[in-house]
């Protein structure tokens, strides 16, 4: 499977603080693959270093291209980072599903299709956004992101603020996206052991700030079986650093 | 009369005893201040002391600079006038690079834009020192004023709405778009019009403005002194607006990182949300 993204020796540091540090993997295309690790470890600040949000060095390449010689609005239209909290801008949900594509002058495109991909109902298409409850708004997050059709979407905690059910039915979602979109590849990042292993075909652990594994979902869990959350990442930190 | 005030004008001397009249006033301030144990007494004394040195020392100036003609003087008075709003807005604006040299090409830009239209209009006669120069400080005041409330609003829309900007940025918007978009330059130019907007709402109502009440009690038909304050009203929006228009995009350039197309890191307020 060939790598969508490449990071190589991706370092990030606010202050005095290091916040990344000598990051290197290569992410697979077409796969969902997860970000684990506890929190505070960097993995939102990982994800919004590859879209530059965050100020890192090092190198980022997408599709065999080097980022810095890209330009960073075009690679942002592929790419899209889904913040953690949702976001809905002033105006409806059909003005917010398609804002992402006034600002690239394309076209509106069916709200109420957009609505049904992320499993909303049509008729809240000419709603206030800000009037739907945070799952509604995660979703419409989300459904603006896709109405840009990006190449890979990095997911923060996408399902953090969601009940169980609710919480089940994103993950549904975001695995039948998958599947129906062969060029779509999802990075999300979880703390939820089991929520990873339900949902990675490729799974990274980062704590502290270092890249500790990055595995085909099989071989990492292979690994962690019958171990307790807290176990299994004092288990792989140890390991790893004994090699 | 006395011989020691026989050559000062005769309106200089009424004034001189109008003055006088209205100590009245500043001894009543000072003994309420000393009766209800305020503490300010002393404070009070002082302001007025400075204060009446320093529009003397105005008053001074101003009658020399009203004896200047042409307009070399004439815009540099204003350019004085102007490089001081710059720093002055600056200082209060604190946090944003550059923010001096915004204040300053903007104010340049937008009060020597709506001053030499309206010279070039005759709407202001360049041959009146006396009437162009206070009319230039007002339209550089207001224009200080408007150009600052407007970018201070900008200044915290960006803090405040920090989640917004980034998901904007993330689908891949300009600062620029961002700007618009989000209704942020826009409603920072509503927010800095709207103390004179609403001054223009009430003229005549709820007070009547200093130009307006000097006219009058120089002796111009009210009708004629309406029609100059409302005029006055047009040109400090007009480079009010200007100045803080050219402000919102200067100061858009300064404040994200245009590198990184992204909001820059405040390390000490970012860090503990950023790190994880």
């Amino acid at each position: 499977m060939s790598a969508v993204l490449s990071l190589n020796n991706l370092n990030l540091k606010l202050g005095s603080d290091t916040i990344l540090s000598s990051i290197s993997c290569e992410i697979p295309q077409g796969q969902i693959s997860v970000i684990i690790g506890p929190s505070g470890a960097g993995k939102s600040s990982l994800l919004k270093s590859i879209t530059k949000l965050l100020p890192s060095t090092g190198q980022i390449h997408y599709n065999n291209q080097l980022l810095e010689q890209m330009n960073i609005q075009d690679f942002r239209k592929e790419v899209i980072y889904v913040s953690q909290v949702p976001v809905v801008f002033p105006g409806t949900v059909a003005e917010n599903i398609n804002f992402g594509r006034s600002i690239w002058g394309l076209d509106d495109i069916d709200a109420e299709e957009q609505l049904k991909l992320v499993g909303l109902p049509p008729e809240l298409k000419d709603r206030q956004a800000k009037d739907l409850s945070v799952g509604q708004q995660q979703r419409l997050h989300l459904a603006r992101s896709l109405a840009l059709d990006p190449k890979v979407l990095l997911l923060d905690e996408p399902a953090s603020g969601l009940d169980a059910i609710s919480k089940e039915v994103f993950e549904d979602l975001i695995k039948r996206l998958s599947r129906e979109n062969d060029d779509l590849t999802i990075i999300m990042i979880t703390h939820d052991l089991k929520q990873a292993e339900r949902m990675a075909e490729f799974a990274i652990l980062i704590d502290q700030g270092r890249l500790k594994l990055a595995k085909p979902a099989d071989q990492f869990f292979k690994q962690v079986q019958n171990m307790s959350e807290a176990e299994m990442l004092e288990e792989l930190i140890n390991e790893e650093e004994e090699a | 009369m006395i011989p020691l005030l026989q050559n000062i004008p005769q309106d200089i001397i009424s004034a001189m005893w109008q003055f006088l009249g209205s100590l009245v006033l500043l001894v009543m301030i000072v003994g309420i201040s000393i009766w209800k144990g305020v503490g300010m007494e002393r404070n009070y004394l002082w302001s007025t002391l400075r204060g009446f040195a320093q529009i003397l020392i105005l008053a001074s100036v101003l009658s020399f600079i009203f004896t200047l003609h042409g307009l070399l003087p004439l815009f540099g008075i204003l350019i004085v006038m102007i490089i001081f709003g710059a720093q002055t807005a600056a200082d209060r604006l604190e946090g944003i690079d550059k923010i001096f040299y915004v204040e300053l090409v903007s104010l340049f830009v937008g009060v020597n834009a709506v001053m030499i239209t309206m010279s070039l209009l005759h709407v202001l006669p360049t041959d009146r020192p006396e009437f162009w120069i206070p009319i230039g400080g007002m339209v550089t005041g207001n224009s200080m004023n408007i150009s600052y409330l407007t970018l201070d609003r900008i200044k915290s829309d960006l803090k405040q709405r920090s989640t917004e900007i980034e998901a904007a940025l993330s689908l891949g918007a300009t600062p620029d778009q961002i700007m618009q978009r989000l209704h942020i330059i826009p409603g920072a130019l509503k927010v800095g019009t709207t103390p004179n907007t609403n001054s223009l709402r009430t003229l005549g109502l709820v007070f009547i403005p200093g130009l307006m009440t000097g006219l009058l009690i120089g002796g111009t038909h009210p009708i004629a002194a309406a029609l100059l304050q409302v005029m006055i009203f047009f040109l400090i929006l007009g480079g009010g607006m200007l100045s803080a228009l050219i402000g919102s995009y200067l100061v858009t350039n300064y404040i994200f990182d245009m590198k990184r197309m992204a909001l820059p890191v405040k390390v000490e307020s970012d860090r503990s949300s950023e790190d994880k």
